[in-house]
């Protein structure tokens, strides 16, 4: 052990070690004050978002760095003398990669602790999965840098290292934001993807260990030794990566495909609450986001108190249909939600369901009913959202509803309920959500009719 | 130490090396011979570098033909090849020890084997220096600190005074006799003078084959009353050895 230790320091001290701690350390720092200072005060969601962002970059960092060690011994022709010994070329290798995943692992440690103030100044870290959010990044770490080393024990030319990264990086780029099934073995989909893919344990172990045995494999075939007398010490390395990926690759994709068992909240999730009426709640992981919260959230309630049977305070949605529950839309104040960058992180108040029939109705029969009525149905459940939530994300104003929302029967509607009272707005929320809740189709129409007429 | 046996190595079409004998114990031996003669491939055979395709080898005692043999063979020999790559970062002393890792050396050994080796070849004081601030000659004296940083019981160097200046020429001839007391040492070279004053025994090839095998004193004796080319009488039995290797008519 000690003999490796040695030989590990020896690497550390008078690799490329030394400059690539520098470089890591200021990419990290600077993607991190950069864009991402505002992340480690609680939002949890948008620190997923950064961490896809750094395997962007650092994968093809990992890859031209270890494409430049691997290369390296060729390179300097110490082939032949290192042939004679008695290591195995796998031994000698993996010490060349440890130390290079070591000093970037430490790079990025040393970015993330500038930004660990912040999270003491504003009071905690928050949750336990955002641990898994920054460990996970080790091992693609690793295997980035296994994966670039294989490649340049391949080719050794200098040239190859700087084009295996900017190759990397393009490859990453199309995958993570254009595809995020095609991206999970790549270590990017367990970050959740923009179409709402939710935060899951299972996809990130498995994307990882895809990402990590694929890496081995290329290492181990490109490592086969040759000379003399070589032990075969590799070829379980190869079979193992080969066969792992070739298993575990379609399960992390299906796992994370069926990301939603990752959104159901247990009942007895700890919440974080405001003292005073109404009540706005958050989990307590995201207690950071409380205020800023309720602030969304408290004029909403507001205008839902005069609709009888509405919603009266703002917590995390269960998987209960508790009509009290007005639901802050877990997507962006958890760190099982989708990541979602168009939104910066905002907390948002999701109040879809509360009007939504769908969500009272037995299953099927709410789909029986005509499907002008169905449209008419849903288009006031969000018309309502429009007018309850003004904020409301992918709605329409309510001057828009009259002018473009959805069909003539919609649109009408809008521009009724545009022209209409205070006082008529509520008594219709009212009619819609009673009619919601017993799935009655035929009270939904009514409610629509009795609306004012058009001006 | 060294026992070979119709060993035979061919490289794409060519024969390289023909069915060669040889039996060698202690001691400092020298291979001689022209370019392509096969006298690194040869060193590169018993260094387990390349394998061999026909007849037998064995160092000390253990048969190159088996994985289990000659990973045992890997940590008990000194091995400087004709081109001496180097990581360029290392200090001198951190390469040495890198080898001294590889070639399985009990760690606590190593500082003290490492510093031991490096003053063998008058580099200790040197020994933090990084190698490529390091002239030729004292890379090449890294290089020979390597091969023998283990205490091999055989050594193989692959013209190891190539670049040295006449006084560490001098200082390496010593070196070799001290530790072919013990050891093994087989030196390729075409510098006929080392052999002269740091060999044994010496082995001249030629196309493959052993042509001679004599000890210095006798090849220096071939060349004493002959008129072929050579500065000194040890050159001079080098040529006739070769020339009398030749088929007549060729030059």
């Amino acid at each position: 052990m000690r003999g490796w230790l040695a030989a590990l320091r020896t690497e550390l001290r008078h690799g490329i070690a030394p400059w690539v701690l520098l470089a890591v350390t200021l990419t990290v720092i600077a993607l991190l004050w950069l864009d991402h200072s505002a992340d480690w005060g609680g939002r949890w969601n948008s620190l997923g978002g950064f961490m896809r962002e750094l395997v962007i970059v650092l994968g093809p960092v990992c890859v031209t760095l270890g494409a430049w060690q691997g290369g390296r011994g060729r390179r300097a022709g110490v082939g032949e003398l290192l042939a004679s010994t008695r290591r195995t070329v796998l031994e000698r290798q993996s010490v060349e990669i440890a130390a290079l995943w070591l000093v970037i692992s430490a790079g990025v440690l040393l970015g993330w602790a500038s930004a660990a103030w912040t999270i003491v100044l504003v009071g905690g870290w928050g949750t336990s999965a955002a641990v898994w959010y920054l460990l996970g990044l080790f091992p693609a770490v690793l295997a980035y840098t296994t994966a670039g080393y294989a490649i340049g024990s391949l080719a050794p030319w200098r040239i190859v290292a700087p084009v295996a990264g900017a190759a990397t990086y393009v490859g990453l780029g199309i995958l993570l934001w254009s595809s995020d099934k095609a991206s999970v073995p790549m270590g990017g989909g367990w970050l959740g993807g923009t179409d709402g893919y939710p935060f899951d344990l299972d996809a990130l172990l498995l994307s990882l260990g895809v990402l990590l045995l694929a890496a081995l494999a290329l290492w181990g075939i490109v490592s086969a030794e040759r000379r003399p007398g070589a032990s075969w010490q590799w070829l379980p390395v190869l079979v193992a990566g080969a066969l792992g990926t070739a298993v575990l690759a379609p399960l992390a994709v299906a796992a994370a495909d069926s990301g939603s068992p990752g959104l159901r909240m247990a009942e007895d999730t700890p919440l974080a609450c405001t003292p005073d009426e109404p009540e706005v709640c958050v989990l307590a992981e995201d207690r950071l986001l409380l205020p800023e919260t309720t602030a969304r959230a408290r004029p909403v309630l507001e205008r839902l108190q005069a609709i009888p049977g509405a919603p009266t305070v703002a917590r995390p949605m269960r998987e209960s249909r508790e009509l009290s529950v007005l639901g802050v839309e877990p997507g962006e104040t958890t760190p099982w939600g989708k990541v979602d960058d168009e939104w910066g992180g905002e907390v948002h108040i999701g109040l879809y369901d509360v009007f939504a029939p769908d969500r009272y109705c037995p299953t099927g029969r709410f789909d029986q009913a005509p499907r002008p009525v169905r449209r008419a149905f849903r288009g006031s459940a969000d018309l309502l959202v429009s007018w309850t939530d003004p904020e409301a994300l992918d709605h329409l104003t309510l001057e828009e509803w009259g002018e473009e929302g959805g069909n003539g029967r919609v649109r009408d509607l809008g521009a009724r309920f545009a022209a209409s009272t205070e006082r008529q707005r509520t008594a219709y929320a009212g009619a819609v959500l009673a009619a919601a809740r017993e799935c009655d189709i035929a009270a939904a129409r009514s409610a629509v009719d009795a609306l004012a007429p058009a001006p | 130490m060294i026992r070979t046996i119709d060993l035979g190595v061919t490289l794409g079409r060519t024969e390289v090396l023909h069915d060669l004998d040889l039996d060698l114990g202690a001691g400092v031996h020298g291979v001689l011979g022209p370019n392509g003669a096969g006298k690194t491939t040869l060193i590169r055979v018993l260094a387990t570098t390349l394998r061999h395709d026909r007849g037998r080898v064995e160092v000390l005692g253990r048969s190159l033909e088996r994985a289990k043999g000659t990973r045992w063979v890997r940590e008990r020999i000194g091995y400087l090849p004709q081109s001496f790559g180097y990581h360029a970062g290392f200090t001198a002393r951190e390469y040495v020890a890198y080898l001294a890792w590889l070639k399985r050396m009990p760690a606590h050994d190593v500082p003290l084997a490492v510093d031991r080796a490096l003053e063998r070849v008058d580099l200790l004081s040197r020994a933090d220096t990084k190698l490529r601030k390091l002239s030729g000659g004292m890379l090449r004296r890294v290089g020979l600190a390597q091969a023998i940083v283990n205490d091999p019981m055989v050594l193989l160097l692959d013209e190891p005074t190539a670049g040295l200046d006449p006084e560490q020429r001098v200082a390496f001839r010593e070196l070799l006799r001290e530790i072919g007391v013990d050891a093994c040492v087989i030196v390729s070279t075409h510098l006929v003078e080392d052999v002269a004053h740091a060999c044994h025994d010496v082995m001249i090839m030629s196309e493959g084959r052993i042509v001679l095998a004599s000890t210095a004193q006798e090849l220096a004796a071939l060349g004493a009353d002959s008129e072929h080319p050579g500065d000194s009488v040890i050159e001079r039995g080098y040529s006739a050895a070769l020339r009398g290797a030749r088929p007549p008519g060729t030059r």
